[in-house]
């Protein structure tokens, strides 16, 4: 079959090109819409169902609302699992798929089921799905902000309320229209609204209830149709406005005659703007202000549709009255844009690289050029094959491509083509004729297909072990896996059709194979090299082996991480406080921490959210800031070089000093991923679900102090449910009865009074506001005062609250979390100085004799040991397999044992150079070099296979064993050097760019430049070395 | 061979494995998010504990374990001294504890511990105050050898620089005596004073002749009302008021016959009634005499009276608290309605601090001491209190440095960070 492709490709070498050209033009077609980010998304597939319930408490929110809408969850397809969180005013249940599901058809399954519910919710609840977009949605933030000179039509400055106004009825409207937004989420601000605030005494005075100013309203602000009549031919439409169109026709509402005069709701109660109950602000530089984050649409690309926003911004800025800015205070192109310019810069000056190393050592530009055309080639084909597989290009998909890798096939093919042209010439004058060019290509190909095939195969094949990782590792490098993998096979095709085709093509006229100097200075060295190396193998042998064993004692001592963390350049942190800070409190204290923050000089700006946005797509209670610390450029900086983690560690202890907050130190994406995963990331997870929340917090104190116990165990944390000062007024039963009250009268007042009742809405053209009758906000602040809140009676007199009511400040729940359809809450832990197994099973043994949990109430061990253990019992069967595949692979070339382990030895001597080269230069042992190892791996079985392909051949040809080291070790210099040198050079940007983003390249390009070296070196001696000693007492030709 | 491959397997696997040992990197998420503000101790460095759970003090051989014993009784010490790691009796050691503690005040406050032997143990004879905060120095003698430790056991303690805390507008203020004055909020309408209202009547029945004043007019005692011609003696006699008021009703006319019916009505508005009403829970409080603070609730007048009489009604639950108002300035008009500010008590309290200044933590209420840069926060026992202050009963000593502006941050700060309880 082979034969054949190959054949087709030199017969119809036109057709070829014109199909490999077509496809190219696919590619660049393709490009255009692959989407770009700074790394890849994580995020699963789920969604997010936001209940906004006014007035409600944790308790309240989770039994009417969460528990409802999250059992009509169970049972959808593909479900993966629910969750829950019940704040004040706040029901999110999260719902996630399972990896791969269409998020719209999830959407549609999820929309399906709310519909049926909603019947079933407290009127006036209307659950809504989040928007559609994952952790990179959130690409842009900006703020509308008031110039402080700046002065309203009426003289005035402007205030918060004009603030909120222009973000809600001028900017959100004109930027949800830009192609890509999904949603633009507003915070901060004070949303107006009309508020009648009733004075409770001269309501009893008048003896109104606070339903007769609600029914007044409501009386009193309609407009109505009424059909038409027809006038002398023409159709006159009829209708009757009848709404409230300015303040003070409010005021003059007519409650009720009382003593034949009426009472206007002006007499009883202010009537005037005033602010919706705020569950969330914004902060910038210590002030507050209105903050709009930009939501992107799932699949879009972010660069673009950010600089959309961004246009748009400047446009709409014109719309504003003089005086209000919007300015954007983050954006995502700024990082796409320089992770882009790392990415190029490391892909174009190692294709540069690779291509000087082609000609130099092939000594013929034409033959370079051909290799170098595979490097756009197969670039072009796997950009295809990302827009197909919707694989975004970013840091890490891309981060692994190495030209060199990707040439290598065709270097090998090449390399032969040149030499078994010029060997042809050698023995005649004129050049050959086509069919005689044609039959050289093909047989110099033929003779060197199957080892670069094999060699490509195997370099796909160690790739497989990264299909095995799950979860939020699968999802960061199955991209990578997958792109290197698409750019290895259309290397691979391309150098069974496109190279021999277009050596066929353009290697004609007289080729000779100059003695290249550089090539002739390297087998200088190398043949007395290799001489001594055959003649002294046990020694060069037990060298390599000790090398080994050094290097594997070096690895178990290296520092670990888990992912190098990809520099976004800018800094977010969450300043977190106790769970009875109030907004205005929080807010105080934000403003004292960006002053602290602003002191800094690396700091360009600031900014914070405070609590929940209007749409609750990150619901943090008002004691949570999440804080964005926008970095300047680092030539702006004092010291350019500064390293960010130094910088980091500077703002955390400056930060340490300002009382009040605890701090989580991260980065903007990084926030947004962990705050929509929100899996427990801790080692061990012990999750007790139960009815009670006293008993759960109990018991979970209970294995809290037994986890303390455990050695090794650290970070033990129980998560915080309680804490949440709340004032219960409960009503007396048997009291009520004696002045004929219900509980839902004693409510009704204490709601409307507190929360406040709505009453209508107040048109201003496009902008509506909500008509609310709540206590002055003088009485509200007052808890002095509850008390004598007055509950009217149904024969006309009144009765004061704490007659009827018990009134009790306690701590209560914060937030009630519930997973799985039941309440949980979660013990965690980490293993430090301990290995994590044993850890765990000593926490569950000890669990296991020590608690008796309540019946109806259990436990379950979650926590990223899990996944390790599976990730390891998955490793554990995938390495070996990839490892035996490889021999197999081997034995399947050679059919030979012997042979196919000579050449593997070539792996673990290739490891030495890696993990010299990562301890040399201090980087630890992480995925990313584990990556590089494998990519290594591929390299070295491919050095081998050449080398080994060639000194066979010569023995068959009936050459001594002797002879056929030498001569095939000296006659695969050139390829081995030329596969080994570009598959470095390719990489060598990557290991040294400093760029944003280059932390995460570094350590796979380090161990792939240092194995090389090593392995190329090793190659060179100790395969020819292994060969002599396991083949040296055979005959020639055996 | 084989080895190398061995090798190169293991190698393979360690990294693949040991990569993913380390969960601390970039994009992990901590479930404790958001709601991280528990026990973060990481500044603080755990003493070594004993056998009894207590700090282990040691010097050469001779070791003491000291502990704060509260199962079931009130806290006190127990020390465990050992030598050589085998347990010596307890009356062969001498022991005394210093407690150095923070009380607002320069120098603070030292607590001595006295110690006797009780079992196999040294008892400290006094109990350990509320909070387990010190700077304790211990003092041991055994076989004539001295033993001396100072150890630092805060609790409930913050550090903040002083110009962060001016930053943050941390006020700082005295604990001191002060009045506490409590109240009671009723409310009720203003009522004619049922005690200066006249009807006037024709003392002899007849015809009416004339009528002198209109409904509204104000008259004084003896002008004369009207001129009544009587039916027996046919002589016309002048109707006079009895009282200077304000006519409010008139029911006569000229030619009319008197008969014996009311012809007028007169009220004097210059002393009126608050009716309030004092509902069955506020019952107890409330005594005659109590002085009462009066406004509109039309927020036109005010005015300061007594409690005159407290009345059960027979018809509701409410009874009726009578509040007699001097109405000379005419504010005041009958059938307004009123709010009453009541003050049940008004005593003057030895220590007593500013309402700002005080903060819930867990279940207690507390304080928060000052020395220098350090804030304590001092459980106290609350009395009676008012809007303004509130009433120390236990726990603060006169005098004492307290914050009371934006006590709230300090409560923040040690939360956030707060150490484990000493036991």
């Amino acid at each position: 079959m082979l034969e054949t492709l190959l054949r087709f490709s030199l017969t119809q070498r036109w057709l070829v090109i014109g199909l490999v050209s077509a496809f190219a033009a696919l590619g660049v077609y393709d490009a255009f819409k692959l989407p770009i980010d700074a790394v890849p998304d994580i995020t699963n597939v789920q969604i997010q169902i936001n209940t906004v319930a006014p007035g409600y408490s944790p308790v309240e929110a989770e039994q009417r609302v969460s528990y409802i809408v999250e059992n009509a969850m169970a049972g959808l397809p593909q479900l993966d699992y629910t969750r829950s969180l019940s704040r004040y005013g706040l029901s999110q249940v999260t719902v996630v798929f399972e990896d791969g599901t269409d998020i719209y058809f999830a959407r549609q399954l999820v929309a399906e089921r709310i519909e049926k519910v909603k019947n079933a919710l407290p009127s006036g609840l209307s659950p809504e799905m989040g928007p559609i977009a994952t952790g990179l949605g959130e690409i842009f933030m900006f703020t509308v902000d008031a110039d402080p000179a700046a002065r309203r039509a009426d003289g005035k400055p402007y205030d918060a309320y004009d603030l909120h106004d222009a973000m809600q009825w001028i900017v959100k409207p004109q930027l949800a229209q830009v192609d890509g937004v999904t949603e633009v989420n507003s915070i901060g601000g004070y949303e107006r609204q009309l508020v009648v605030a009733p004075q409770p005494s001269r309501l009893l005075a008048y003896g109104l209830s606070l339903k007769d100013l609600t029914d007044a309203l409501e009386a009193n602000n309609a407009n109505r149709g009424a059909g038409y009549i027809e006038q002398q031919g023409a159709q006159v439409l009829i209708r009757s406005p009848g709404q409230f169109t300015r303040v003070d026709e409010v005021k003059r509402v007519v409650i009720r005659r009382v003593d034949g005069a009426a009472v206007t709701l002006g007499e009883v109660a202010e009537v005037g703007w005033g602010s919706a109950l705020r569950t969330g602000a914004a902060t910038m530089n210590g002030r507050e202000v209105v903050l709009g984050t930009v939501f992107m649409l799932i699949g879009e690309n972010s660069r673009e549709v950010a600089r959309a926003v961004g246009d748009k911004l400047v446009e709409i800025q014109r719309s504003l009255p003089a005086g209000i800015e919007v300015r954007a205070v983050y954006d995502r192109t700024r990082l796409v844009d320089k992770t882009l310019q790392t990415i190029q810069k490391n892909l174009i000056e190692g294709a540069l690289l690779v291509i000087v190393v082609l000609f130099v050592l092939l000594g013929n530009l034409r033959a370079a050029l051909i290799t170098a055309l595979v490097i756009p080639l197969a670039m072009l084909a796997t950009v295809t094959g990302m827009v197909q597989n919707q694989v975004s290009a970013n840091l890490l998909s891309l981060g692994a491509l190495d030209f060199g890798l990707i040439v290598d096939g065709a270097v090998i093919i090449v390399e032969n083509g040149i030499r078994r042209l010029a060997e042809a010439q050698q023995h005649r004058d004129s050049p050959l004729s086509l069919r005689e060019r044609l039959e050289t290509v093909y047989e110099s190909t033929n003779e060197v297909i199957r080892p670069s095939l094999f060699g490509v195969a195997i370099i796909t094949v160690v790739y497989f072990p990264l299909f095995a990782l799950t979860g939020v590792e699968g999802k960061m490098f199955e991209p990578m896996a997958i792109t290197v993998v698409m750019a290895l096979i259309a290397a691979l095709v391309l150098s069974l059709t496109f190279v021999p085709a277009a050596v066929a093509i353009l290697l004609t006229g007289k080729i000779t194979e100059k003695p290249n100097p550089v090539m002739q200075w390297a087998s200088d060295r190398y043949a007395p090299l290799l001489t001594w190396a055959i003649q002294s193998r046990r020694i060069v042998i037990a060298a390599a082996a000790g090398l080994v064993v050094i290097c594997l004692l070096i690895a178990t001592r290296m520092g670990r991480e888990f992912v190098p963390s990809l520099d976004e350049g800018d800094v977010a942190l969450h300043a977190m406080r106790i769970p009875d800070t109030s907004l205005t409190q929080a807010v105080s204290m934000q403003g004292a921490l960006e002053d602290e923050i602003r002191k800094l000089p690396e700091v360009e700006r600031v900014l914070a959210k405070i609590g929940t946005a209007e749409v609750a797509t990150d619901p943090m209670p008002p004691s949570v800031a999440d804080a964005y610390v926008i970095l300047k450029d680092r030539d702006e900086w004092p010291n350019p070089n500064k390293p960010k983690a130094e910088f980091v560690a500077e703002l955390e202890l400056a930060l340490s000093k300002v009382p009040g907050n605890n701090y989580e130190f991260t980065q903007p994406i990084q926030m947004r991923f962990n705050e929509l995963i929100s899996g427990v990331r801790s080692d061990l997870a012990i999750k007790i679900y139960g009815d009670d929340l006293d008993v759960l917090a109990a018991q979970a104190e209970r294995i809290e102090r037994l986890l303390v116990e455990i050695p090794g165990a650290a970070d033990v944390k129980t998560e915080q449910i309680s804490g949440l000062p709340i004032m219960s007024v409960v009503p007396k039963r048997d009291v009520l009865a004696r002045y004929d009250l219900s509980i839902t009268d004693v409510q009704a007042v204490v709601a409307t009074y507190f929360g406040g009742a709505n009453a209508g809405t107040f048109y201003e053209g496009d902008r509506r506001y909500g008509i609310v009758v709540r206590l002055p906000e003088v009485l509200r602040s007052d808890l002095t005062t509850v008390g004598q809140i007055t509950v009217p009676l149904p024969d006309g007199g009144y009765v004061p609250l704490r007659e009827v009511a018990d009134i009790t400040i306690a701590p209560g729940p914060n937030q009630i979390q519930r997973e799985q359809g039941k309440r949980r809450v979660v013990i965690t832990a980490n293993a430090r100085g301990r290995d994590l197994g044993s850890l765990v099973a000593e926490a569950q043994q000890k669990i296991d004799t020590d608690i008796t949990l309540p019946d109806g109430y259990w436990l379950d061990f979650g926590g990223t040991f899990e996944q390790l253990e599976s990730a390891s019992q998955r490793l554990l069967i995938v390495v070996p397999a990839t490892l035996l595949l490889i021999v197999g692979l081997l034995l399947l070339a050679f059919r030979s044992l012997k042979d196919a382990l000579i050449i593997f030895s070539g792996v673990p001597l290739a490891l030495t150079g890696g993990i010299l080269a990562l301890w040399v230069r201090g980087i630890p042992l992480s995925i990313s070099a584990a990556v590089g190892f494998i990519a290594l791996s591929g390299v070295a079985v491919l050095n081998g296979l050449v080398m080994m392909s060639f000194i066979r051949r010569l023995r068959e040809d009936g050459k001594s064993v002797h002879e056929a080291i030498v001569y095939g070790a000296l006659t695969r210099l050139r390829p081995v050097m030329m596969t080994a040198l570009v598959a470095a050079l390719g990489f060598a940007p990557m290991a040294f760019n400093t760029g944003i983003g280059s932390e995460v390249q570094m350590p796979l390009a380090t161990v792939v430049i240092g194995g090389i070296v090593s392995s190329t070196l090793l190659t060179l001696l100790v395969l020819p070395a292994l060969y002599r000693m396991l083949h040296g007492k055979e005959a020639p030709g055996s | 061979m084989k080895r190398l491959l061995n090798g190169s397997l293991l190698i393979a696997l360690a990294l693949m494995l040991g990569a993913c040992d380390n969960p601390s990197a970039s994009y992990n998420h901590d479930e404790r998010g958001h709601d991280d503000h528990g026990h973060d101790d990481h500044t603080h460095v755990e003493p070594s504990r004993g056998p009894h759970g207590g700090r282990l003090l040691s010097q050469n051989s001779f070791t003491l374990e000291l502990s704060i014993f509260d199962t079931g009784v009130e806290p006190h010490f127990r020390a465990y001294p050992t030598l050589d790691g085998k347990s010596i009796p307890p009356d062969q050691v001498e022991l005394r504890v210093e407690l150095r503690r923070i009380n607002g005040l320069s120098g603070g406050r030292v607590d001595q511990h006295l110690f006797s032997a009780e079992g196999p143990y040294l008892r400290g004879a006094s109990i350990v105050e509320e909070p387990h905060s010190y700077q304790a120095v211990v003092r041991a003698r055994h076989q004539n050898q001295n033993y001396e430790w100072i150890f630092d056991s805060p609790e409930a303690q913050v550090e903040i620089a002083s110009t962060m805390a001016a930053a943050n507008q941390i006020a700082f203020g005295q604990a001191g005596p002060g009045t506490i004055r409590e109240t009671l909020t009723l409310t009720g309408r203003i009522e004619p004073n049922a005690e200066r209202t006249r009807l006037v009547r024709a003392r002899f029945p007849g015809t009416v002749r004339s009528v002198a004043v209109q409904v509204g007019d104000v008259v004084s005692a003896g002008q004369t009302l009207a001129t009544v011609e009587s039916d027996d003696s046919l002589q016309t006699y002048a109707v006079t008021a009895p009282i200077g008021g304000t006519v409010i009703k008139r029911s006569t006319n000229p030619g009319e016959s008197s008969g014996t019916a009311a012809l007028f009505e007169i009220i004097d508005l210059k002393s009126l009634w608050a009716n309030l009403a004092a509902f069955p829970s506020d019952r107890a409080q409330l005594r005659p005499g109590q002085s009462v603070y009066l406004r509109a609730a039309d927020g036109t007048a005010t005015a300061r009276g007594k409690v005159a009489l407290i009345a059960s009604s027979i018809t509701g639950p409410a009874a009726s608290v009578r509040v007699v108002i001097d109405n000379r300035d005419a504010n005041w008009t009958p059938g307004q309605f009123v709010n009453a500010e009541i003050t049940i008590d008004e005593s003057p309290a030895a220590l007593t601090v500013p309402i700002a200044s005080l903060q819930t933590m867990g279940t207690a209420e507390v304080v928060f001491l000052i020395d220098g840069e350090r804030y304590q926060a001092q459980p106290i026992s609350t009395g009676r209190r008012d809007s303004e202050r509130v009433e120390v009963l236990r726990g603060l000593a006169n005098g004492a440095r307290i914050v009371t502006r934006n006590s709230f941050l300090i409560k923040a700060d040690i939360e956030k960070s707060g150490a484990a309880h000493e036991h």
